[in-house]
């Protein structure tokens, strides 16, 4: 193609029509009548000539009314019958087991996803600490792909990946939709790793997301908000775990940790398992550890940002939202905790030394919530 | 999962807002990216980076409107995709579609005025909603969706030496708009 050619301008200018156009070219095509159809309809209406023309001209109307066939839709969820035959077997974004609104519903066996209403926002660029959110650029050639023992081996998780997980298989699972893999380039290392794995089986899911990049994330005001009763306390192999209860999405009732194996910050959550079958997952995870018998741990850190503000700001579906932030980034032996005081963190000031005495593990990594700190003194 | 609650996730950077997406999107998508690229492995390559483009453009970006805002990403991701591999010849979908679109052009010698990119959509968008519906529909499909003539032709239930017409006369209809008011492009 030469240069400026104006069929490339027209098709660029063509791709931003009016999407009401966009969204009408969705609707069937009205399907015009078969020629046989036409034909047989035109021979009757000959040999009616010869009754009365007012006659032929409503079977005339009669023959321009046929039923309509079968259009395929261009609707999402729908397209799919427009076109050959699905390829679902390429390890791209498309493996989701979500049922496409308006499309046959999926087998019976397919697991629904994990949705985990946690959310958390990202707070880790190096030439940025106190940011709030990584809005990092992802480039599609910077990704590496691995596959899934790969991937589990590179994260230290000690799981096979044709193994079991409480019982489950591993069924699908990958990076932001691409298959197992990472954001990596020569400069910058690797910048984006997230990766999660989904073991499921009839109705029950477990869902494992690991990460090294993008490790110090920040719950919501949602999760701060959880007040004693969505928290408690589990202990296993001697990691004295946090765990939430929430509901998902589709409001089954879900179940939540943090842990960090090394470099790995990992999360665990489960749909459908018992107590005991969480547990037996996350013993076959996590290595055993020496920890207080009471899992309550004192550290001395310094106090190196107080957060004491509302954001304000729309959601995607222009609701205004309005959040208030108290905690203290605090400085414990090298590692960064956000420790979560709602309306107290403003007593404390930056380079202040503090002690802090909490229960269990950081709840979600590197953060240490309401609800299992116990004490936070300044020092001196 | 309604289009608001997907941006809404994105906004948020949930990740499983990319499988809402392909989820709600992917079949879609891909029925855009088939029709212009003629080969399946493209299509995929360009679904991907089309899930990339919208973890990436949202936020900032929040489209009014989900649906047509990703057909473009998929139309502008496929030209590029075509453009890369174009001495291979292996996107027959394309290049049957930008030769029929040469039939739009009007004739360079006359110009009164040159239309920039978006002042070209503005126009387009008035000759789209000059024309009856059903012809509206057939144009856009053949040349946003990237429909082949064949695939529409089955659809309205007619031959398509006779699809192949009424795109002709389509494309000579907006040429000669185009014509009429001086512009090219």
């Amino acid at each position: 193609m030469k240069k400026n050619d104006p069929r490339e301008k027209l098709y660029h200018s063509l791709s931003d029509i009016d999407p009401a156009y966009i969204e009408e070219a969705k609707e069937p095509l009205q399907q015009r009548p078969s020629r046989a159809s036409w034909k047989k309809w035109g021979a009757l209406a000959a040999c009616l000539c010869l009754i009365g023309a007012g006659l032929v001209s409503g079977l005339h109307r009669d023959s321009t009314s046929q039923p309509t066939g079968e259009i395929p839709s261009l609707a999402p969820g729908a397209a799919e019958t427009a076109t050959a035959e699905p390829t679902e077997s390429t390890p791209t974004a498309h493996q989701s087991t979500a049922p496409a609104e308006n499309t046959p519903p999926a087998p019976a066996a397919t697991p629904q996803p994990t949705t985990i209403p946690l959310s958390l926002q990202y707070n880790e660029i190096p030439e940025v600490p106190q940011a709030q959110y990584a809005m990092i650029n992802l480039s599609g050639e910077d990704f590496r792909t691995m596959d899934a023992q790969e991937a589990l081996d590179t994260f230290g998780i000690p799981l096979q990946a044709d193994g079991t997980l409480a019982g489950l298989s591993l069924t699908e699972g990958g990076c932001l939709g691409l298959g197992y893999g990472k954001f990596e380039t020569a400069e910058r290392g690797v910048y984006y790793d997230i990766n999660t794995f989904v073991f499921s089986a009839e109705g029950k899911r477990i869902t494992l997301t690991a990460r090294t990049t993008f490790s110090h994330m920040r719950p919501t005001s949602e999760q701060v908000s959880s007040g004693p009763d969505d928290l408690t306390f589990t202990e296993i192999k001697g990691w004295h775990l946090v765990l939430f209860r929430c509901p998902d999405e589709a409001s089954n009732p879900l179940v939540y940790t943090e842990f960090v194996l090394g470099d790995t910050v990992c999360s665990l959550s489960a749909i459908g398992l018992t107590d005991a079958e969480f547990a037996e997952a996350l013993g076959q995870i996590l290595p055993a550890k020496a920890s207080p018998a009471d899992g309550i741990t004192t550290c001395t850190g310094t106090v190196r940002n107080v957060e004491n503000r509302t954001e304000d700001y729309y959601d995607g579906s222009q609701h205004h939202v309005s959040e208030h932030h108290d905690w203290l980034e605090v400085d414990v032996e090298g590692t960064q905790y956000t420790v979560w005081l709602p309306g107290t963190a403003d007593v404390f000031q930056a380079g202040d030394q503090i002690t802090l005495t909490y229960k269990g593990e950081p709840a979600t990594a590197y953060n240490i919530w309401p609800g299992q700190l116990l004490s936070v003194e300044q020092v001196g | 999962m309604e289009d608001s609650a997907i941006i809404a996730r994105l906004l948020r950077r949930e990740e499983d807002a990319i499988s809402d997406l392909s989820a709600k999107y992917g079949p879609y998508c891909r029925t855009i990216a088939r029709n212009i690229l003629s080969n399946e492995a493209d299509a995929e390559e360009v679904l991907s980076d089309t899930w990339l483009k919208a973890w990436n453009a949202i936020p900032p970006e929040r489209p009014d409107n989900l649906s047509a805002w990703l057909g473009a990403v998929v139309r502008h991701g496929a030209y590029n995709l075509w453009k890369r591999n174009h001495r291979q010849k292996r996107d027959a979908g394309l290049d049957m579609m930008l030769d029929e679109l040469a039939d739009c052009l009007p004739a360079p010698e006359t110009p009164e005025s040159t239309l920039d990119g978006k002042a070209l959509t503005e126009e387009l968008n008035r000759w789209l909603g000059s024309l009856p519906k059903e012809d509206r529909i057939l144009f856009v499909r053949r040349y946003w969706y990237g429909d082949s003539v064949a695939d529409l032709a089955k659809a309205v239930g007619v031959r398509p030496a006779q699809m192949a017409k009424k795109m002709f006369q389509l494309r000579q209809k907006l040429k000669q708009t185009l014509e009429r008011n001086g512009y090219t492009v």
